[in-house]
């Protein structure tokens, strides 16, 4: 990423990039108009008025995480992992994956949706602080792999595996929630800030690949709500008898599907 | 228009502010950054959560609408495959406008300089273009959410045992990457205007598993990127 320069230094060609990404939507719209007939009114201007903003916050973003977003979690992934106490990278992990997951809003919805299925029963709060715990410690396992140079596969199989096997014990509803809810915590802010403290503290490691063992990370976070939220349904399945009205709605719902 | 930047405020602010508390705690105590590099965190700082909070508004206002509109649209007319060719090409198209997988190319590129940014970004969204055609195929030929994706699971595994070791944390990263801000909310709302349109089932029942049955386009098209190189 960029070395010292101007704050807006790169960001000329960075627009460039970005329309080139942005403008084939307007134009595949376009292409499409003769399967879709009218618009509705005003969905031309939304759409407009909707890109330019996508363009112009994605510029911004890009831009902020190239000189100063990425580079400081490298630096700090790099200077923890050549300390003399490993083990910070770690707790820097815990707490980076739990302050991540609770400050996204997706979470957020995740845990209401949760609360929605339970009838009740796992409130939302324990559903977000139990998120957060998990996708915390996920991040400190995902950063000790690092150190320790383990293959990913040897932490995302056995990940997998629990969490189908616990989707054959937890009730149909927390299934087809948790499978979803993966992407709740693999936002923003994980792919750049935390992505970058890892793959900076796998360049620092004598022996480690950034590639091979720096990436991995986001796989990792993407497993952590879904096995929170099985787990929590399997724990507090309900008795048998409470809100019935709820459990017979969500049946419905589910039987279609399988789930 | 007040709630909607109040909106953007709390989202961009609330996305940056533990991460720039966590820089500054740290460089107070264990790693203290150079005056220049604390200040180009800051002002990138700024940058990040301005830039998350009007894309975010961006998608919303713009590319929502549009998904559902074409969603609902094509369904009425009832012919599979214009449903299916718009949602690959508009599945393909949009992930590579995301943000996340914008920066995921750059710092693949970053850590091995022989691949370029824009083999990933390709890879990833025609993965994604490839499985959100496979998800709406799943909803008219009623295949359960559990099973397809433990297929699906079983199936990338097996590959990634055998392909180059090198990519394989990159490719599951990518599957990670297809749930960033503009591909979901995008992918969701065209499925959305296809239910509702179709009407037939529940729709709820119906969405369950596109998110998760996405991530699997990109660790596949990474993988088979690896084998091929």
């Amino acid at each position: 990423m960029a070395a010292s320069g101007g704050y807006l230094e790169g960001i000329g060609s960075l627009a460039l990039e970005v329309l080139g990404a942005i403008l084939p939507i307007a134009v595949v719209t376009v292409a499409l108009r003769p399967l879709l007939g009218r618009f509705p009114v005003g969905l031309v201007r939304r759409v407009t008025v909707g890109l330019t903003l996508t363009f112009v916050g994605t510029v911004l973003f890009l831009q902020g995480v190239n000189i100063g977003f990425a580079p400081a979690g490298e630096l700090l992934g790099r200077s923890l992992a050549s300390a003399e106490r490993p083990w910070l990278l770690s707790l820097l992990g815990l707490w980076l994956g739990f302050v991540v997951a609770l400050a996204e809003p997706a979470v957020k919805v995740l845990s209401e949706e949760v609360e929605a299925v339970s009838a009740g029963s796992v409130p939302a709060r324990a559903l977000l602080l139990s998120v957060a715990l998990g996708v915390g410690a996920i991040v400190a396992v995902a950063l000790w792999r690092v150190a320790a140079g383990i293959p990913l596969l040897y932490i995302l199989i056995p990940g997998y595996a629990i969490a189908f096997i616990l989707a054959r014990f937890a009730p149909p509803a927390y299934t087809s929630i948790a499978f979803d809810a993966g992407g709740s915590v693999t936002g923003p802010i994980t792919v750049t800030f935390i992505l970058a403290v890892s793959v900076g503290a796998a360049g620092a490691l004598e022996g480690r690949d950034p590639l091979t063992d720096g990436f991995g990370l986001v796989a990792l976070v993407l497993l952590a709500p879904a096995l929170s939220v099985l787990a929590l349904g399997v724990l507090l399945r309900p008795p048998a008898q409470p809100a019935r009205e709820e459990e017979e709605v969500r049946t419905d719902v589910q039987s279609g599907d399988g789930l | 228009m007040k709630d909607v930047l109040r909106q953007l405020v709390r989202e961009g602010a609330g996305a940056v502010l533990p991460i720039a508390l966590t820089v500054l705690a740290l460089h107070v105590s264990l790693v203290p950054l150079e005056r220049d590099q604390l200040y180009r965190f800051l002002v990138g700082c700024l940058f990040v959560g301005a830039g998350i909070g009007l894309f975010l508004w961006g998608v919303r206002l713009g590319l929502v609408p549009l998904g559902e509109f074409i969603g609902s649209t094509l369904s009425e007319r009832g012919q599979l495959l214009p449903i299916l060719g718009a949602a690959l090409a508009l599945g393909l198209i949009v992930a590579a406008a995301d943000p996340d997988l914008r920066v995921l190319g750059h710092m693949v590129a970053d850590a091995d300089p022989t691949i370029p940014a824009n083999a990933i970004v390709i890879a990833v969204a025609t993965g994604i273009g490839v499985f959100v055609v496979v998800s709406m195929l799943r909803v008219f030929l009623q295949i359960p959410i559990r099973e397809l994706l433990f297929g699906c699971y079983v199936v990338l595994f097996a590959l990634s045992a055998f392909a180059p070791r090198s990519l394989v944390p990159v490719a599951f990263d990518a599957g990670g990457v297809a749930t960033g801000p503009v591909i979901v909310p995008f992918i969701l709302a065209f499925n959305v205007g296809v239910v509702s349109a179709l009407a037939t089932r529940d729709r709820l029942a119906d969405s369950f598993g596109l998110v998760a049955l996405t991530c699997v386009g990109p660790v596949l098209a990474v993988l088979i990127m690896a084998f091929i190189r």
